[in-house]
């Protein structure tokens, strides 16, 4: 053990020898690890304050902490990450602090096990020993001779995965009904082996395991960065994200951003705060009684600590931020996990780093800190500190009473305590205790939930203390009765009857939760009890709730309503929500038979049966498209070329009765939908008829954009010919410029020529961004426009605009066609500017007499449109790019200048493009945000979203090019760039 | 050119060699082969305490094998958890686990190819096991393009006493036994070696860590039923003696290494999506590969000394 307070200075004065006098010259700002000077830097919330309880040497860089119930403080370290070196032995480790004094700083600091790769949770089992999170593995360490070291090591699960080490398994919490929680981030693929199946989790995701039976489950999945996780009084999760989604609510099925093959995804309650790590829930008296139930949760970028408070709202709630709790202007400050500890004050981790980037700073980047943490402790002035129970000499009735504590860790340790108890005679205590409480008290209804969970932490079950805690007054313990049956289900007998009164409660939270209870059922009867709980006035996370169940339990329903062999209670509505959410082909057919039998049909259905539907199904769409009688033609029209655009899918019957009911029709819409059918269907008998429409002077742009899309499907000679005609008579730009893109996609040659004339014309600036935004798609296009601009003179207007969208692109050739641009132009090409010379040091160099208000003028200029990308804090135009809200803040300078000046060379994790390659030359260039068997949807730089068969990719592969292009900063001076980058590098440091 | 007769008598001693291979006689290990095991957990969990492969490398000190283990947790005999994001994607489609697998297996070329499946699959229950079956077929088909000995590994039953409910065991192990079967028939079938460690499991008492996966005794039992099914000559030393106890210490850290090369943590920036960012983290797992040699020399060296 070491007793630190005398040695503390002495090895940081070593540290700041040995290792950071060969980091200074790479990069100017590395702070000295001085504890008093970070200690200076922070600025807390009037009426609190902050104190140093443990730093290095005492503890290695904190990934997680966690209390136990001797008050003893668990804190789970890495110096080997971001990975471990070629034939390094494995050397992590989890220490345990303690203060034995009770002065609020730790004196004693053991190591319980020294033999670890990056680990990154622990969680103390309360009786000596620890579960940690090792990587791919769950273990457990003992210590069988008492002697403060772990001597016995168990592996409790394996096969979580390791593909990137700041997302492997991390944040062990126990939940009130003594289930283990375990998070997992992006990246990672997991496949463990269970006694109840092989559990497979691609991406992020919370899951739960229970100790007692080894069932291992997934809880929610998603979020790119889950960070966090804190359960509130009631039961609530909350997990914190750190990529961007800051925190939401979390109950079992539920789906966030960025889970593999997911479809559809709730919100965050703070979709456009910053990154979050650690989070933590208010509770107990030491803090102000107004802050009891405030999510606290850290901007580890901006070096803040912030407080929300929570609202309910509907089934879910609502977050609003308060003023800042706790913000440091030490480059090193990162708070990164927090938590409440036994004296009722708050424990802030500091992973103690200048970088924190995972990937895009090199493993092996020296400025990388790999030795200092430090455990922050934060108290409410003048407010008494707490006294923690001992709980190892408390009865079972006093364990039992102290379930009435304010304090959520209180009673956690109860329950905690208590299993490691008799557990008949924990149950029998259960019953006094819970026959003698007070129905008048204030927390009556929670006292007799705290009994529940607590049956629930030592594997019993207690069907009379579930349904009078299923009858309470709050509907806090109403939902969290309802979560228990989530996971009691099939054992609970009649558990259907009290899931069929929960899914009319009158609070909609607790609805949610018996929706979601549903879900681990096995019968049409739990389905049709989850129906009835449909309304159309469904909140997003009680209608997610209900689809998920629908879909979950559709292994069992769905062959029973096409069977026949069940009538839902409820109404068509509602069976149209379940059959809908499936997303299964097979729910196609129940759809039509209710489309055919309602007065009203509703006709959402039309574009189900376009999105799922076999040939012979798109046959009633194209029947109810065939007779101008139907009064659904339109719709089903538009649901058929859902069909064909999105699967390829056609009907087999009255495709030409379909076309000449359109064209017929005279409807603007219509004949837009027909002309575009023509071209998927290959009607060849309507080729004249688009070729009427398009060059027709009173037909509507959409008309003659679906026109020219199909007319270019055949690639005929004599459409060729037609195109060539239209764009020599040239009607109107409108149609010039859609023929020309017609022209492009059947005969690149002659379209690229066309295109050369066109811009030698007074065109305005939306076509000339239309004539080049098409080219871009297209392989050896700009090589070819460049070729065919020589000799030729265009406006310098057009010269100067189109160069803009090619530079934009960010494709090959760029720079050789802005060249022939502004030689047809007649403008000077930009001279290279001084500082495409010089190295990112000497830029880095000059920062300091950069101007950060300027900085930010320049940012807002149009022709570099950083904004058409980025966001700051969640203004601005798109998310295309990352959020650069708190960049000054987290990322070293020479990563800012990077990224800005090579924009390839530093790409941000979840921004990486995919280039694809279609079967007809088109190239796409986007994010992909949706991946299925079958399509694949990318979000463009230019921010809109194109699905792509797959069927008809001929390449893809993840592009090495950032959709951010190079060479933006070309047109700045060097002033201007530096003063750019000072604005940038400012970011999120002062807020 | 060889003369005819020359020929002749290669043809001859080869086919007294493939004779003396079939599954019903006692298996042969020639100079210098390697051999890999293959699987799900049950040879992942065997990476740490390297008892199967101490028990085969003292059986033969002086034939300088070499052994790979690349069991993965969670596996199936579609290989579908050995999918990895290669070729920049971001999560592998499951069915490129197998081709992920034909790759590994034809870099490796091993001579013996030891296989334990069955785990995973057998919650599929009756009506997955004809799926099983034709999924087993079709790796043995690929593996055996690489190597002519493939030995199958029965499943193993659940243990009672470890939390999960009692009837649940019973089912558990109703299914577990109908794939140990379902891999023995296909064995049978293919004239592959088999061995059952079902029915030997089925009458111990406190052989796994969790229900489910063999302690390290067990593996030690494990390997010596192995060995007896397959024929094995008695080892040269006792396996708990302090030599094999050395040897299989440097097999756990050799096996460590080789973990750590071939599944190195930070996979999505040595091969996946986010291969490009990082240079040192792609070059760091070929560096392990002298670690290895050093180890595998180290082997030779205790093995030669019996």
């Amino acid at each position: 053990m070491i007793n630190s307070k005398g040695r503390l200075q002495w090895v940081i004065c070593i540290c700041l020898l040995s290792q950071y006098v060969q980091g200074q010259n790479a990069l100017q700002d590395i702070p000295e690890p001085d504890l008093k000077k970070e200690l200076a830097s922070f600025t807390v919330l009037d009426g609190f304050e902050v104190s140093l309880y443990a730093a290095t040497p005492m503890i290695e860089k904190p990934t997680q902490i966690n209390f136990d119930s001797d008050g003893r403080l668990w804190v789970c370290g890495s110096h080997i990450y971001p990975q471990l070196n070629v034939n390094e032995e494995p050397s992590d480790q989890i220490v345990i602090l303690e203060d034995s004094d009770g002065d609020g700083v730790a004196d004693k600091s053991s190591v319980f096990y020294d033999k670890l790769i990056i680990p990154g949770g622990v969680l103390p089992d309360n009786q000596g020993g620890a579960y940690v999170a090792n990587g791919d593995k769950l273990i457990h360490l003992s210590d069988t001779d008492s002697d403060g070291e772990a001597d016995k090591v168990k592996v409790v699960l394996t096969g979580f995965g390791t593909e990137d080490t700041h997302h492997t398994l991390h944040r062990l919490g126990w939940g009130p009904g003594g289930k283990m929680y375990l998070l997992q981030g992006y990246y990672i693929a997991s496949h463990v082996e269970t006694a109840y199946g092989p559990r497979h989790l691609n991406g992020g995701g919370l899951w739960t395991y229970d100790i007692d039976t080894r069932r291992l489950e997934i809880f929610t999945k998603g979020y790119i960065n889950p960070w966090g996780h804190a359960i509130d009084y009631w039961g609530q999760s909350f997990e914190s994200d750190g990529a961007g989604t800051g925190f939401g609510h979390s109950y079992p099925n539920a789906v966030y951003v960025g889970s593999p093959g997911e479809l559809e995804s709730l919100p965050s309650l703070t979709p456009d705060r910053p990154k979050a790590s650690g989070i933590e829930i208010i509770s107990g008296k030491h803090f102000p009684p107004s802050w009891t139930g405030n999510i606290i949760t850290n901007d580890f970028r901006a070096h803040i600590t912030d407080r929300y408070s929570l609202k309910k709202e509907g089934s879910s709630y609502e977050a609003s931020l308060e003023p800042t709790f706790l913000k440091s202007s030490h480059t090193s400050f990162r708070p990164i996990d927090v938590k409440m500890g036994p004296d009722g004050a708050l424990y802030v981790v500091d992973w103690y780093s200048p970088i924190i980037q995972h990937g895009e700073v090199d493993f092996r980047d020296e400025r990388r800190d790999h030795q200092h943490g430090r455990i922050w402790r934060i108290t409410a002035k003048g407010r008494p500190l707490l006294e923690k129970p001992n709980y190892k000499d408390s009865s079972i009735p006093e364990l039992l009473d102290l379930l009435k504590a304010d304090e959520n860790w209180v009673r956690l340790m109860a329950k905690q305590t208590l299993k490691s108890r008799d557990a008949d005679q924990v149950m029998a205590a259960i019953q006094d205790w819970v026959g003698n409480l007070d129905a008048h008290e204030p927390d009556f209804d929670h006292h007799r939930l705290e009994a529940l969970w607590t049956v629930q932490t030592i594997n019993k079950i207690d069907v009379d203390l579930l349904k009078t805690v299923l009858q309470s007054k709050t509907a806090g313990a109403r939902s969290a009765a309802a979560r228990v049956l989530y996971y009691w289900n099939e054992n609970v007998p009649n558990a259907l009857e009290l899931l069929e009164g929960a899914v009319q409660d009158p609070d909609p939270g607790v609805r949610r939760e018996a929706v979601t209870a549903l879900s681990q059922f096995s019968s049409d009867k739990a389905f049709d009890i989850a129906l009835s709980a449909y309304n159309d006035h469904m909140d997003r996370a009680y209608a997610f709730a209900l689809r998920q169940t629908c879909r979950i339990l559709s292994k069992y329903w769905l062959p029973s309503i096409l069977n026949g062999n069940l009538t839902p209670t409820a109404d068509d509505s509602a069976l149209i929500f379940a059959l809908k959410n499936t997303e299964d082909p097979r729910a196609t057919q129940p759809l039509i038979e209710i489309f055919r039998k309602s007065e009203n049909p509703d006709l959402d259905i039309l574009t189900v049966i376009g999105q799922l539907g076999d040939s012979e199904q798109l046959n009633f769409l194209s029947n109810l498209s065939s007779s101008s009688a139907s009064p659904y033609s339109s719709e089903a029209a538009k649901a058929l070329l859902i069909g064909a655009r999105n699967r390829g899918a056609f009907p087999t019957a009255n495709k030409t009765e379909v076309l000449q009911n359109l064209f017929a029709s005279r409807h603007d819409e219509d004949l837009a939908t027909a002309c575009a059918l023509v071209g998927y269907w290959d009607s060849k008998e309507f080729i004249d008829v688009l070729k009427e429409y398009l060059s027709a002077s009173n037909a509507t742009y959409d008309i003659k954009s679906s026109a020219a899309g199909s007319l270019a499907m055949f690639q005929t000679e004599d459409i060729r010919d037609f195109l060539i005609q239209v764009i020599d008579e040239d009607p109107s730009i409108n149609t010039t410029k859609l023929a020309v893109n017609a022209l492009v996609q059947v005969d690149l040659e002659k379209g690229i020529e066309s295109i050369a004339n066109t811009l030698s014309r007074e065109i305005d600036q939306s076509s000339i961004e239309y004539l080049i935004r098409r080219i871009v798609r297209k392989e050896g296009a700009f090589r070819a426009l460049t070729k065919e601009l020589e000799g030729k003179k265009i406006p310098s207007e057009t010269a100067r605009h189109a160069s803009r969208y090619v530079l934009i692109s960010g494709r090959e050739g760029a720079e050789e066609l802005i060249a022939a641009l502004s030689i047809a132009g007649g403008i000077e090409t930009n001279a290279a500017s001084s500082h495409n010379k010089m190295t990112t040091q000497e830029l880095m160099a000059k920062l300091k007499d950069g101007n950060a208000e300027k900085g930010k003028e320049i940012y807002q200029m149009p022709q570099l449109a950083c904004a058409t990308c980025h966001k700051i804090n969640g203004v601005g135009l798109s998310d295309i790019g990352p959020d650069l809200g708190s960049i000054g803040a987290s990322a070293p300078v020479d990563y800012i200048v990077e990224s800005l000046l090579e924009p390839s060379n530093k790409i941000k994790e979840g921004y990486k493009s995919s280039s694809i390659t279609t079967e007809n030359g088109d190239f796409y260039q986007g994010s992909v945000i949706f991946e299925d068997t079958d399509n694949i949807t990318i979000k463009t730089a230019a921010g809109t979203e194109i699905s792509l068969q797959k069927s008809k990719i001929k390449s893809q592969e993840t592009s090495k090019v950032s959709m951010m292009p190079a060479g933006l900063t070309n047109a700045l001076t060097e002033t201007e760039l530096i003063d750019l980058l000072k604005y940038l590098t400012e970011l999120g440091k002062s807020q | 050119m060889k003369s005819i007769k020359e020929v002749l008598l290669l043809f001859l001693i080869l086919g007294a060699v493939f004779s003396a291979c079939t599954s019903e006689d006692s298996m042969y290990f020639d100079q210098n082969e390697k051999v890999v095991f293959l699987g799900n957990a049950f040879f992942e969990n065997a990476i740490d305490n390297g008892e199967i492969e101490t028990a085969l490398a003292i059986r033969f000190p002086k034939k300088n094998l070499t052994f790979r283990n690349i069991g993965w947790s969670g596996d199936n005999v579609y290989a579908h958890a050995r999918t990895r994001a290669r070729g920049g994607g971001r999560f592998g489609d499951p069915e490129k686990g197998f081709e992920i697998l034909t790759q590994q297996i034809s870099d490796l070329k091993p001579d013996k190819i030891f296989l334990a499946y069955g785990f995973n699959e057998s919650f599929d229950q009756e009506a997955g096991v004809d799926t099983y079956k034709d999924g087993l077929k079709r790796l043995l088909q690929m593996l055996g393009q690489y190597s002519p000995d493939l030995i199958l590994i029965s499943t193993t039953p659940i243990e009672k006493d470890f939390g999960i409910p009692e009837e649940h065991v019973e089912t558990r192990n109703r299914e577990l036994k109908k794939y140990a079967e379902a891999t023995r028939e296909v064995g049978l079938e293919g004239n592959y070696h088999f061995v059952d460690l079902y029915t030997f499991f089925s009458k111990e008492i406190q052989y796994t860590t969790n229900g489910i996966h063999l302690s390290v005794e067990a593996y030690r039992k494990a390997a010596g039923v192995i060995a007896q099914s397959l024929g094995l000559p008695a080892p040269t030393v006792a396996i708990d003696s302090e030599e094999a106890d050395q040897i299989r210490n440097t097999i756990i850290k050799k096996n460590t290494l080789f973990f750590h090369r071939w599944r190195p943590r930070n996979d999505a920036f040595v091969y996946g999506e986010r291969k490009d960012e990082q240079r040192i983290a792609q070059e760091e797992p070929a560096q392990i590969e002298p670690f290895i040699a050093k180890q595998e020399e180290a082997i030779s060296l205790l093995l030669e000394e019996l």
